[in-house]
């Protein structure tokens, strides 16, 4: 049937079925789609930590959020302007996040008494719904096994191309080309010609009901935003960490270890970087936490730079082997993907309340240079500098992904120069006179001779030493001048540390400082400052320790400063610490990031009061 | 390395350990076999743990990493794995390699990464001044168990050869065998399991009295030698037959002839020790050759460009920018 196009300036799209439904799958597909398309495109991923949680219950639902705009976007967006539930229960958990007079696409074969029931609700709901929303009932089930019939899929095979139905819809729908998904399914599904015939037919078999029904009177499109001129990508911040560890491995003439036990949601990296035993890295699955964290010392010692990737539990068990590379002054990085915690917490949901344990969570004096990516792309030139800056002050790094960021994807234009910082490689020689921790007067670092370099042999351990030489010794006079060059050497040169990402005026009402991925809504919440006649700035820390001291000049050119973080307000009782600074904490804790309209709301309060 | 002697391989560090600790034996016998056999002290690295066995490496004339309690497999496996020409030995007690590290000990063996694991059982925690260890016999006394420890002990053989280790030996401190069971553990590809019976003068003096006394050895141990009739005692008058599911005390003319590479033998053999009817043996009990880790693939240079625009890349056109 005909249908008129409108054009909006962005949509924001929320997919939701069981956790078997491949909705994370649909999801990535779309936005790929839409990138291709040229919109800007922000996405984040919802999940259960039940694998296949009963079908059709509340707490088994996977949720996947994108939204595409015709101009550069930096958050998922709130609620959302279309929603895709695949049963009741889908329909129930998300409902609250489709805004009034949005549409909604229900699988009506899911619409039996029995499946309302396991949501909890019934049937009646969704007639209820007819006043907030447009309900689009769909036969999908129905519709995807006539679709695939012919392909001698099994029943249950069948049903799961219910998903590329869905995306063959929403194509139609938002007007995005379908190449790219049929790409990706003759690739993925090449080793089985059924499954791949199944879902190609399906992705088609949605465009062409979607097109020839009559559920869409109207289709949309959405302008491509205007993009520097360049080769792009969609990354994910766990992709775009392991893009930069294949960076930096390609300036080494020596591997690099990645070592991880498998930990939601940090194993995605492991999994990455499995794959690129040709490029310089070395992948090892630890028997646990400790044990990862322990190679990449023992990798360090024989002169390889090392990665040990983990998130909640994983940070907690790896303490007492970094306050080791502390103590042996050796080059290690610990990549944490932080979740909500503590103990197993919500293992999928988004928190930033690991900076408290990175900053200080050892037994002993035992500071390490702890930084954040502030978005998926940082991902990649976040890990460079962490390898450069292990290996520079020779001390293990922290970093602090999240999962939001982890997980979320952008468009990344490939940077022209992709290398961004290289590690020197470790002594050939040991240097004369042969002292094991004698100092780069200008770095405070100690020599790195590994382990098989001629004339070189020494020992070294998680005793207290000798200055310079290195030799066991429990004089107290001794531990106090190593623990005062331990730290003086994280300390020192703090503009060589990643560097803040500052936006606005360098005076005015309100500074807002952040990190990691709050980012992409303080930008948001900025912007709507701004158009109130709100003066304020954004401050995003990159290195959150040590805390460069020039920033406090920075900050008092402000009349409020407030910090908005994911945990309770530990970036600004550590700010609040150094700074000697009346600065205030907002915060949430729901294993969900901000919405803008949340930290509008806040923002707005705090300023009221100034 | 050539006319290496024993002095190449001691450091200027004091040795710390008690007046007649077993360790002093250990070590000089580690730095004899190393001479022996022309080892140049820069290709070899000592990794410890904490213990008193675990300051071994500060007296070895080599590269040397004291870690953290129970840890030194980890950081040995990292360090092997990366750098598969250097010798590694882990060296490690019975606390710190079969109470807090057990862990790492068992996936160490399992995985045959080729490091070499000296565990020096002495059935007693030294460092931390005298309690009992998973190796402490029922009813030891101790510190911490001053009615007697009501808890079983491990064996640690037992545990190796369960973890799928590819060798398994065992030797005595002050025997002058040490060495050559040390220099069998070194010639191993795979990853290798010593225990070495090391007495503590201080906490659990004459914990092995029947078998580290030289007089009292000759009529307790039995000395495995591969392809050698399993004999022992005064002239080698006893001997040990193992058939399947049997083993019995037998004259020497019937006693089986040791075969290092037989896994049911060792079993049978470790099973009959803790039932007291076979002999406190020494040597190599068990060596099987399985595949140690893959060496790392020959390495794609320049492909930097290739790898970031793998997945789905895009092209934006002069013609869309502004």
């Amino acid at each position: 049937m005909a249908s008129q196009r409108h054009m909006l300036e962005q949509v924001v799209v929320y997919l939701a079925g069981d956790s078997g439904d491949g909705i994370q799958v649909a999801g990535q597909q779309l936005t790929l789609s839409s990138a291709v398309a040229g919109n800007d495109v922000h996405t984040f991923a919802d999940y259960p930590a039940e694998i296949r949680a009963p079908a059709g219950t509340t707490f088994g639902i996977s949720g996947f959020q994108l939204r595409f705009a015709a101009d550069h976007i930096h958050t998922v967006g709130g609620s959302c302007d279309v929603l895709v539930a695949l049963n009741p229960a889908a329909l129930v958990v998300s409902l609250p996040a489709l805004k009034e007079g949005g549409i909604l696409i229900f699988d009506t074969d899911k619409n039996t008494e029995r499946d309302w029931a396991k949501a909890g609700a019934s049937p009646s709901q969704l007639e209820a719904l007819e006043a907030r929303c447009r309900v689009v009932g769909v036969p999908l089930s129905r519709m995807t096994l006539e679709a695939v019939s012919t392909h001698g899929l099994s029943r249950s095979q069948s049903r799961r191309c219910k998903n590329c139905l869905v995306l063959g819809m929403l194509y139609w729908l938002y007007d995005r080309p379908l190449h790219h998904t049929q790409a990706w399914i003759k690739e993925r599904f090449a080793h089985d010609p059924a499954l791949q015939q199944g879902n190609l037919t399906a992705l088609q078999a949605g465009y062409t009901l979607a097109q020839n029904g009559e559920w869409f009177p109207n289709t949309y499109r959405v302008a491509p935003a205007v993009f520097e001129a360049g080769t792009y990508r969609s990354v994910t911040g766990n992709q775009a960490a392991i893009l930069g560890l294949l960076a930096t491995a390609s300036t080494q003439e020596r591997n690099i270890l990645l070592a991880g036990y498998p930990i939601t949601p940090a194993s995605d990296l492991l999994h990455q970087a499995a794959r690129h035993q040709e490029h310089g890295i070395t992948t090892f699955q630890a028997e646990d936490e400790i044990a990862a964290m322990g190679a990449v010392l023992g990798a360090a010692f024989g002169g390889h730079l090392g990665v040990a990737c983990t998130s909640g539990p994983g940070l907690d068990l790896k303490q007492e082997t970094l306050g080791l590379g502390v103590m042996a002054e050796l080059p290690a990085v610990l990549w944490v993907v932080q979740r909500a915690g503590p103990a197993t917490g919500m293992p999928t949901k988004v928190e930033q309340a690991d900076l408290n344990a990175a900053c200080f969570g050892r037994h002993g004096q035992a500071a390490v240079p702890v930084l954040a990516p502030a978005t998926p792309s940082d991902h990649f030139a976040m890990m460079q500098h962490a390898l450069t800056t292990a290996r520079e002050r020779m001390t293990p790094v922290i970093v602090l992904s999240d999962g939001a960021l982890a997980h979320g994807a952008e468009p990344w234009r490939l940077p022209e120069q992709p290398i961004v910082a290289v590690p020197a490689a470790p002594n050939s020689t040991p240097p004369e006179p042969w002292l094991p921790y004698a100092r780069d007067p200008k770095t405070g670092a100690r020599p790195w001779v590994p382990a098989g370099t001629p004339q070189g042999a020494h020992r070294i351990g998680g005793l207290e030493k000798t200055p310079e030489t290195g030799a066991v010794s429990s004089q107290g006079v001794h531990h106090e001048t190593m623990m005062r060059q331990r730290r003086h050497k994280i300390e020192t040169d703090p503009q060589r540390y990643p560097e803040p990402w500052w936006s606005g005026p360098e005076r005015g009402d309100l500074l807002v400082i952040a990190w990691g991925s709050t980012y992409g809504v303080v930008q948001e919440a900025l912007r709507r400052c701004n158009a109130h006649g709100i003066v304020a700035s954004h401050l995003h820390l990159r290195t959150l320790w040590p805390i460069d001291p020039g920033l406090k000049t920075k900050a008092r050119s402000f009349q409020r400063v407030v910090c908005v973080e994911l945990n309770e307000g530990q970036l600004c009782a550590i700010l609040r610490a150094q700074w000697l600074l009346p600065i205030e904490a907002i915060t949430q804790t729901q294993g969900q990031p901000f919405s803008l309209e949340v930290l509008w709301a806040a923002l707005e309060v705090a300023t009221c009061q100034a | 390395m050539s006319g290496m002697n024993k002095k190449d391989f001691e450091t200027q560090q004091e040795v710390r350990w008690c007046p007649g600790c077993g360790d002093y034996a250990i070590l000089a016998a580690m730095q004899k076999m190393l001479a022996s056999t022309h080892q140049d002290p820069d290709q070899v690295v000592f990794v410890s743990g904490i213990g008193c066995s675990s300051r071994f490496p500060y007296y070895m004339n080599t590269y040397g990493f004291h870690t953290l309690h129970g840890r030194a497999p980890c950081v040995a496996t990292g360090l092997k794995l990366m750098r598969p020409e250097l010798s590694v030995w882990v060296i490690t007690g019975d606390g710190d390699g079969l109470s807090i590290g057990a862990n790492h000990l068992v996936h160490l063996l399992r995985r045959n990464v080729p490091l070499k694991v000296l565990l020096f059982n002495n059935r007693i925690y030294g460092l931390t001044k005298g309690q009992y260890s998973p190796t402490s016999p029922e009813g030891t006394t101790s510190k911490s168990s001053p009615a007697g420890s009501w808890e079983h002990p491990l064996d640690p053989c037992s545990l190796a050869l369960a973890a799928g280790a590819t060798f398994v030996a065992r030797g005595i401190d002050v025997d002058s065998q040490l060495p050559a069971v040390l220099q069998a553990a070194q010639e191993h590809p795979g990853a290798a399991f010593v225990e070495i019976i090391q007495n503590c003068p201080v906490f659990n003096d004459n914990a092995f009295v029947a078998v580290r006394d030289k007089a009292a050895r000759a009529s307790h141990v039995l000395p495995l030698v591969h392809g050698q009739k399993m004999c022992w005692g005064q002239d080698n008058q006893q001997g040990v037959r193992v058939k399947p599911w049997v083993w019995e005390a037998c004259d020497p003319l019937h006693a089986s002839v040791h075969d290092q590479n037989n896994r049911a033998q060792a079993q049978m053999l470790l099973v009959g020790e803790q039932a007291g009817d076979v002999p406190f043996w020494t040597g190599v009990l068990y060596q099987e050759q399985r595949a140690t880790p893959p060496q790392a693939p020959e390495r794609k240079r320049d492909v930097l460009q290739v790898l970031l625009q793998e997945g789905q890349a895009w092209q934006v056109a002069e013609a869309s920018s502004p």
